[in-house]
């Protein structure tokens, strides 16, 4: 092999991004793997040691239970968000090339907000003094108006919102680049324009939905700003709980423990829909 | 009465005209091309006759039934798309199924009808193999069998083979002819090739900015052009303006002598395509094209002064 191939050539830019990939991802990851198993200590986070109570504690009745909503709440906030996306980017697609301009710089401006400020202003806008209650009551829908946040729904609207522009931009170059003509052949078939979607769109578009569908899931699972926000309490997501222990609680073992659980239920889940996308596709 | 009758046919998109008074009856069991360069209508009247654009003014009759009233999804029209346009989510028997499942045929019945249609598109076998795993033609045949499956009373078919290498469109040009002509089935074939066109139709139809510049059978299409862009359109035609009147001179009706007092030219190119010799002679500044089968004529060396000449009769006086 000549050295220019060694070089410029996949060995060196593999070897590169295996480097960075250890660095920054597996490294720490085996890092946090080995805190699991450390005893906790309140004075310095951690006491090195091989105990397994970290994660026993686990299947205690409180994170297990946790752990479930956080996938419940994730899953739901996903796929809302891809139900909601998806119609919008076939709507947006089918727009002028200016007005198509405008959705995506808009979801691009909607997509570097903050999420602090996206927090900071659906608490606002469901506060009782000054957001929706207060519209409600003043246009006498509403007589006895209170805050909607913090609610499992308010923490569900954050999510959605948070997602939202993610998803619809990830899917709009598939989908404007899509061959209309499938859709005309549809319907000169004998397809009311009513069912194309239902008939041609979805299917034709289904397994990028589903993968989607998942990684918005795992990227929901991690978001934290949101529950702690406009959720109660009992809506905490698994990734507030294991920043309250490792920072607040000062417990790094029982947080990185916790971590690790969620890590192995989040790649068995998406390890299984990846199974059964392929069996529906063979 | 005709099978298709369209009567002052109007399409404008914005201030562009696409379709200027458009009149043609089809005959029942009829195969038209309509052909014509990029933006001269053939594809807004093909879509027009889908019901998949929706026009200004004029008839659309199918049988004598109004269309223009009727959503394209109820016209019973098949039609074949220039990207083929199936279903990558269906294999191969499922496009074919997917119309008549829709229509609420029976089960039993759907499974026979499968097997006939791509028996007889020559995919024997195939019902259950992906689309994506299919070759051009293979994908093309099953275009041509999903549009034919729900046995519809006029065939559309825009552009199908324009994406296929020349051998592959031959095969598929002379199948096509073939299925139609077996099935009788009244056809509208849209093409900017005018080989395509030559080779498949009863009668073509040239279209020119929107208008029809000239309806008629191939063999008087290219003896007997209407206009000097059909003319020119149809293939290489040689056109001289002799004061008042301009004529058309078919490149095989050119006759070429070493000596003579015809028009005087020197030989610029000179090719062989197989069996057939192709010559440019540039003469008062114009070129005129010459062909004849290889062999049969006289021999000229590159840059040979020649005389160029053609019978009367086979000289096509042109509209001015």
């Amino acid at each position: 092999m000549n050295v220019a191939r060694i070089i410029t050539g996949p060995n060196l830019i593999g070897s590169l991004a295996f480097a960075t990939l250890a660095i920054f991802f597996v490294i720490p990851l085996f890092f946090m793997v080995v805190v699991s198993f450390y005893q906790a200590d309140p004075m310095a986070f951690y006491r090195v040691d091989f105990v397994w109570e970290n994660y026993a504690k686990f299947f205690s009745n409180f994170y297990y239970k946790v752990s479930l909503r956080s996938l419940w709440s994730s899953a739901l906030s996903a796929a809302i968000v891809v139900a909601l996306a998806f119609p919008l980017v076939l709507f947006v697609s089918d727009l002028s090339r200016r007005a198509q301009m405008f959705w995506i710089i808009l979801l691009l401006a909607l997509m570097c907000l903050s999420e602090v400020i996206i927090g900071f202003a659906w608490l606002i806008l469901m506060s009782q003094s000054a957001g929706v209650p207060a519209f409600l009551e003043w246009i006498g829908l509403w007589d006895n108006p209170r805050s909607l946040s913090p609610s499992f729904g308010a923490m569900m609207i954050g999510l959605v919102f948070l997602g939202f522009s993610i998803v619809s931009l990830i899917l709009y170059p598939s989908v404007a680049r899509r061959d209309r003509s499938v859709e005309e052949a549809a319907v000169t078939l004998g397809t009311p324009p009513a069912l194309v979607f239902f008939k041609v769109l979805l299917p034709t578009f289904r397994t990028s939905l589903i993968s989607v569908t998942l990684t918005t899931f795992v990227y929901l699972l991690g978001v934290f700003v949101m529950p702690t926000m406009l959720g109660r309490p009992s809506d905490w997501t698994m990734t507030v709980i294991i920043s309250d222990k490792a920072l607040g609680d000062a417990n790094l073992p029982l947080g990185a423990a916790l971590t690790v659980v969620m890590l192995i239920v989040t790649a068995i889940i998406l390890a299984l829909s990846a199974l059964i996308t392929r069996e529906r596709r063979a | 009465m005709p099978a298709l009758t369209i009567r002052n046919l109007k399409k404008s998109f914005g201030a562009h005209v696409a379709l200027s008074d458009i009149s043609i009856d089809v005959a029942s069991g009829e195969f038209i091309c309509l052909l014509g360069g990029s933006g001269c209508g053939k594809t807004t009247l093909l879509r027009l006759i889908a019901g998949l654009e929706t026009h200004d003014s004029g008839d659309i009759l199918l049988a004598g039934e109004d269309l223009t009233q009727t959503p394209c999804h109820k016209r019973n029209i098949g039609m074949v798309f220039q990207s083929l346009a199936l279903f990558s989510h269906l294999n191969v028997g499922d496009n074919v199924a997917y119309g008549m499942r829709l229509a609420g045929t029976p089960k039993a019945k759907i499974q026979p009808e499968v097997t006939r249609l791509l028996d007889m598109v020559g995919l024997s076998g195939m019902q259950g193999r992906a689309v994506a795993s299919l070759s051009g033609g293979q994908r093309q045949r099953v275009a041509i069998a999903r549009a034919l499956a729900l046995q519809p009373d006029l065939f559309l078919m825009d552009e199908p083979f324009s994406a296929l290498d020349a051998a592959l469109r031959d095969q598929m040009q002379e199948e096509v002819k073939h299925i139609q002509r077996g099935l009788g089935i009244t056809t509208v074939f849209v093409t900017h090739d005018q080989r395509e066109a030559m080779a498949l139709a009863d009668r073509i139809v040239v279209m020119n900015g929107g208008v029809i510049e000239q309806a008629d059978t191939p063999d008087v299409l290219y003896s007997k052009p209407a206009s000097r862009f059909v003319a020119e359109f149809i293939g290489v035609n040689n056109i001289f303006d002799q004061g008042a009147t301009t004529i058309a001179v078919r490149p095989e009706a050119i006759e070429l002598s070493p000596t003579g007092d015809g028009l005087r030219g020197t030989i610029t190119r000179q090719r062989r395509l197989g069996a057939l010799l192709e010559r440019e002679i540039l003469a008062n500044g114009q070129t005129i094209h010459q062909s004849e089968i290889a062999g049969q004529g006289a021999v000229f060396a590159d840059n040979a002064d020649v005389s160029v000449s053609w019978a009367q009769n086979a000289a096509w006086p042109l509209p001015a």
